[in-house]
């Protein structure tokens, strides 16, 4: 990496993190600079690398779901979540409808940070610092409406088998909701930043991903969808909640840097309208506590045995901010998994950083890799 | 209404039309389809261009080990049609020393599950020239994710 192998002037390579404000998760980039603009670029990894699917094998399934929860730092529920509903198909223990709404509200949540959070660093990477801070401290004040819903602040060890640990009342929610939208008023001070000519200049017609590039790499979420490619798995699960009601797919078709900040912030619009839609439809089920049928289905962790079950092989796919997010599971005749496999997003995200870091200027490289919206530890695991 | 079952006979329907296998697992939601390592290069460009079926995306490559099998390694291409929203489980199976093909020319984010395979299980490639370290950056002595003795740390070391 230190000396790649085309170039032989030495003195033009310049490493690129792993620290670094600019840098989204630990990697190195190496770039090899033509004057201002960068001939090619080399990715290194390998430095968040803790062999987490060997883990799976060696621990019992209460601990994995505690494991998972570590991924994605700000995404803790929807990782544990989507590896929770992949167990949950093989053993049949699926959960109630009302269980599932609460279950999408606090994802769609999750998203709105996430977005937030990515559209700030981008700001400031552009040399404007209007709304940083008041992201960072919105995303406090989420992790302590965990805290009043769960008990706990990062990691909610809140999910088991068939549904959750306690009730949440529909009060609790609305307290959420009423939250969330203060994210509204952020939203209208980042428009104002977007319409500055600094951040235009910095952003519209850079990092420009193809709809061709799109399909041939398989990229998935909002990178996707910048560059107008319909795919959302929301909308293809059937049988999810998200059938009962209504929401948008935004699209875009130019594909730069400045196009994903839109779609990113159209998104946060349509999860605020989806949760208030669920609230809606969490209320019409409050009456229902828990009956005797449900409560059959809700075992804790020590009553699965995966010893009962069929042996199986199954893929369990989930919408999460970055993209598609699934796990692969393969059990065999113990009660642990014989191999799950975890697919991020990031890993198909991280090899066009090559294909379209090619004849930008070198200031650039660290407002394109912080849009993709990477997660190293999905490519390292 | 059409249920996934009878949607992934309609699927494989129309594969056995235009590459003439045939799909016989249906246990679980995604069909697959087993093949000969031999056949790979073949099956997957077919899939890959074909219009009918339009199998754009590659979801994931899994491998699977079992050493107590004849043929250990279990190889899972799973791949999507993005006009369908259908998926397809391509399946071989090989041996420890068989060599089989690079695809990443076919589906170019298949390079660095490629490189991870080499890497972590030790797969051998016919085209080893773009195939580097992308985890472990040579810090691990074997091949982490085989499930022999070794990897798993069990090794009975006598005083």
């Amino acid at each position: 990496m230190r000396n790649p192998s085309n170039c032989k002037d030495k003195s033009k390579i310049v490493d690129y993190g792993p620290l670094g404000f600019s840098m989204q998760g630990e990697f190195r980039m190496g770039l090899v600079l033509n004057g201002e603009k960068v001939d090619y670029i080399e990715l290194e990894f390998g430095y968040k690398h803790f062999g987490i699917e060997k883990i799976i094998e060696k621990s019992n399934l209460y601990e994995n779901l505690l494991l998972m929860q570590r991924i994605g730092g700000t995404l803790s529920f929807c990782y544990a979540l989507t590896f929770l509903r992949g167990l949950e198909r093989i053993t049949r223990t699926l959960p109630t409808e009302k269980d599932e709404c609460l279950r999408a509200i606090i994802c769609e949540g999750e998203r709105i940070v996430s977005h937030l959070v990515n559209i700030a660093k981008i700001i400031k990477l552009t040399g404007l610092e209007f709304v940083f801070f008041e992201v960072l401290r919105f995303r406090n004040n989420f992790f302590k409406m965990y805290q009043n819903l769960f008990g706990k602040r990062v990691f909610p060890n809140f999910l088991i088998f068939g549904g959750e640990r306690y009730d949440v009342l529909s009060e609790t929610l609305h307290n959420f909701f009423t939250f969330l939208k203060q994210a509204e008023s952020i939203i209208a001070e980042i428009n104002t930043v977007m319409a500055n000519i600094i951040f235009k200049k910095r952003t519209v017609d850079v990092g420009i991903i193809s709809k061709d590039l799109v399909i041939n790499y398989s990229l998935s979420g909002p990178n996707a969808r910048a560059s107008g490619v319909d795919y959302d798995i929301r909308k293809i699960n059937k049988g999810s909640i998200y059938n009962k009601i209504q929401f948008q797919i935004p699209l875009c078709t130019a594909g730069d840097v400045y196009c994903r900040c839109c779609i990113r912030i159209e998104e946060i619009h349509q999860s605020l309208s989806i949760i208030q839609q669920l609230i809606v439809l969490f209320k019409s089920w409050s009456g229902i506590k828990n009956q005797p049928a449900e409560a059959s289905l809700r075992v804790d962790y020590d009553m699965i045995d995966l010893r009962k079950y069929e042996i199986a092989q199954h893929y369990e796919a989930e919408e999460s901010p970055r993209g598609e997010l699934g796990f692969y599971f393969v059990t065999n005749a113990t009660n642990r998994l014989y191999r799950c496999k975890i697919n991020g997003a990031s890993l198909n995200t991280v090899q066009i950083v090559e294909e379209i870091c090619q004849n930008v200027m070198a200031a650039d490289i660290g407002v394109i890799v912080k849009s993709l919206d990477l997660l190293v530890s999905e490519v390292d695991r | 209404m059409i249920t996934p079952q009878q949607n992934a006979f309609d699927l494989c329907e129309k594969i056995q039309r235009v590459i003439g296998l045939e799909c016989d697992d249906f246990s679980g939601e995604i069909p697959i389809l087993d093949i000969f390592s031999s056949q790979l290069v073949r099956v997957l460009t077919v899939l890959n261009s074909n219009r009918i079926l339009f199998f754009k995306r590659l979801v994931d490559i899994v491998v699977v080990d079992r050493p107590d099998y004849e043929k250990r390694f279990e190889i899972n291409y799973i791949i999507a049609s993005t006009l369908f929203d259908t998926k397809l489980n391509v399946r071989i199976n090989i041996d420890a020393e068989e060599r089989i093909n690079n695809i990443y020319y076919i589906y170019p984010p298949a390079y660095y599950r490629e490189c991870e395979m080499a890497e972590l299980f030790g797969i051998e490639f016919f085209n080893n020239k773009k195939i580097k370290q992308i985890v472990t950056q040579g810090r691990a002595a074997d091949f982490p994710l085989r499930k022999e003795p070794q990897a798993l740390g069990e090794r009975n070391e006598e005083p």
